[in-house]
């Protein structure tokens, strides 16, 4: 029979456990978000506050088997620039473990919202 | 474009933490991607099939290429460097792309169809998609070739780029040869790439402000062909006639057709000071607009023909004003800086580029005139006369090379800058057309 004090114990565990795997999915996030950027050409049409919102697809090596565009900004080319800048990285770096790989890198959003542009 | 790696560091960190998850497990991953690098579009123009007898006077695939080049915003792979010469999507091995790190693909072959007839067959073809992404069938004949070209140059740069191509569009410019005390002016009309040169006008004394009627079919410009004096010339670019428009005393100067073509912004002297005025071009009626002490130049049109935009002195430096032509209500542009001038209207009004001294220095700059911000846009000094192409992404104006008068290109973003090919002699006063020489209808398969 489990005391409050284990049961607490567990919890806490676990909540650490969270934590962990939050701060892994995160440095795996960054790393995708890097790779998506340093391909990201965007058209000479582009202009900050263009949305696009892309779905992307990867396998548990981390290749990408598809990309498809939920939400276009409007802007053909701009579009078409952010769909190859995910297409160009080929294969992101993903958690080995299979249960992570599944819960946010079997298939995930990217926004792209440009506001460093000029104009 | 280029960022600190502070600056993108910081954005990375920003965004991480933004996405730091509420909840301890991410039902939905979605990644937020605010920046890019910009780098040119990587492409390959694959040396065209020709299936005709005799050698093509021109290679259609060489002069994509060139005009994709010209644009600054490509970087195309070099044909010695191809693993494979593709003519049709199902030849497209992927892997060689790939590797060379190649996004897309031109392809395609000209075939004689008849007597002096060619008809282009091409694609766009999207490497990392493996997928077409235009493929198009256009016809024309033999004096058509370099139109041809221009054409697939201005389709595949639409698509990728979002923004009208320019290939197809001609230049007007006019060159001084020949020792000082005996030069020769020219005025010419070439294509976009400085190609096709065609002499309009030679002349012992200087061609001033040419400038194109919205059709591309007339141009004006002020010479002093007649009595030495200034005088206002209209031309019919495609047969030839000319006539003079203005014989006032003093200055007769700066054309500028309206958008609708029917009338000209000009400036004249007779009554005073220079002033702005309209003339009518089929009636001949002259109105007078601006009516100041000051120095009243340079007028350019609003794109919905509303107004006209002007330089003048009258506030004591020059400056960048607009009256509207209902109420003759004027109104002050600039305010930064103690030089603007030589302005024009974006085709969507949503700004104006002008020559603004910063430092003592002349440079191109855009004013923003939504926003209010002006941002300079060459680093070049003794820049002068920017005119806007009509996709109105790039600006030609004219500058100095190693003491010669050029022509260079740079887009109102900044972002791309280049020379255009140089012709003979010192080069001026640039004037982009605002229609394109040739129009084709692709044939639909």
């Amino acid at each position: 029979m489990e005391t409050s004090l284990a049961r607490a114990i567990r919890a806490e565990q676990n909540d650490r456990k969270a934590v962990t795997d939050d701060e892994k999915a995160m440095a795996y996030v960054s790393q995708i978000q890097r790779e998506i950027i340093q391909n990201w050409s965007r058209p000479p049409s582009a202009r900050n506050g263009m949305q696009a919102l892309l779905k992307v697809y990867l396998v548990p090596t981390g290749e990408v088997v598809n990309v498809t565009l939920t939400q276009g900004s409007g802007n053909d080319a701009f579009d078409r620039s952010a769909v190859l800048a995910v297409r160009k990285a080929e294969r992101f770096v993903v958690p080995a473990e299979s249960a992570q790989f599944e819960r946010n890198f079997r298939e995930f959003e990217v926004l792209f919202r440009p506001d460093d542009l000029r104009l | 474009m280029k960022h600190s790696p502070y600056l993108l560091a910081t954005a990375l960190l920003g965004i991480v933490l933004l996405a730091l998850p509420v909840q301890p497990t991410w039902a939905d991953l979605r990644i937020e991607v605010t920046k890019g690098v910009d780098n040119a579009v990587r492409v390959a123009v694959v040396p065209f099939e020709w299936q005709g007898s005799g050698a093509l006077a021109e290679s259609i695939s060489d002069i994509i290429d060139s005009d994709l080049m010209l644009s600054g915003r490509f970087e195309s792979l070099p044909v010695s460097q191809m693993l494979s010469l593709p003519h049709k999507p199902e030849q497209v091995f992927n892997r060689d792309w790939r590797m060379l790190n190649v996004e897309y693909l031109v392809i395609g072959s000209v075939m004689a169809v008849a007597d002096n007839r060619y008809r282009v067959s091409y694609s766009l073809y999207n490497v990392f998609k493996q997928a077409v992404e235009l493929k198009q069938t256009i016809e024309g004949d033999a004096g058509e070739l370099r139109d041809l070209a221009h054409f697939v140059s201005d389709s595949v740069f639409k698509l990728l780029t979002g923004i009208e191509g320019a290939f197809s569009t001609r230049i007007m410019y006019v060159t001084a040869s020949g020792p000082l005390t005996n030069r020769i002016y020219r005025l010419h009309i070439a294509d976009a790439d400085g190609y096709r040169v065609e002499t309009m006008l030679e002349s012992k004394e200087p061609i001033l402000s040419a400038s194109w009627s919205r059709d591309g079919r007339y141009i004006a410009y002020v010479s002093f062909e007649v009595d030495s004096r200034p005088a206002i010339f209209l031309r019919d670019v495609v047969n030839g006639t000319r006539q003079q428009l203005t014989n006032f005393p003093g200055l007769n100067g700066a054309p500028a057709f309206s958008p609708d073509g029917k009338q000209l912004a000009i400036v004249l002297s007779k009554d005073g000071n220079p002033d702005i005025y309209t003339l009518n071009l089929d009636d001949r009626r002259l109105r007078r607009v601006t009516r100041h002490y000051g120095i009243d130049t340079e007028p350019s049109w609003s794109p919905d023909g509303k107004g006209i935009i002007f330089t003048s002195n009258r506030g004591g430096q020059p400056q960048i004003y607009q009256i509207q032509l209902a109420d003759l209500s004027v109104e002050r542009l600039t305010f930064e800086g103690d030089y603007n001038a030589k302005a024009s209207v974006l085709p969507d009004g949503s700004g104006i580029v002008m020559v603004h001294r910063r430092d003592g220095i002349f440079h191109i700059a855009m004013l923003d005139l939504q926003r209010g911000r002006l941002t300079v846009l060459t680093e070049t000094s003794l820049d002068e006369s920017p005119s806007i192409a009509p996709n109105g992404s790039m600006l030609i104006y004219a500058t100095q090379a190693d003491g010669e008068g050029i022509l260079a290109a740079v887009s109102v973003d900044g972002g791309v800058k280049f020379n255009l090919p140089s012709s003979e002699g010192d080069v001026r006063e640039p004037a982009w057309s605002p229609q394109k020489r040739r129009m084709f209808k692709p044939l639909s398969d």
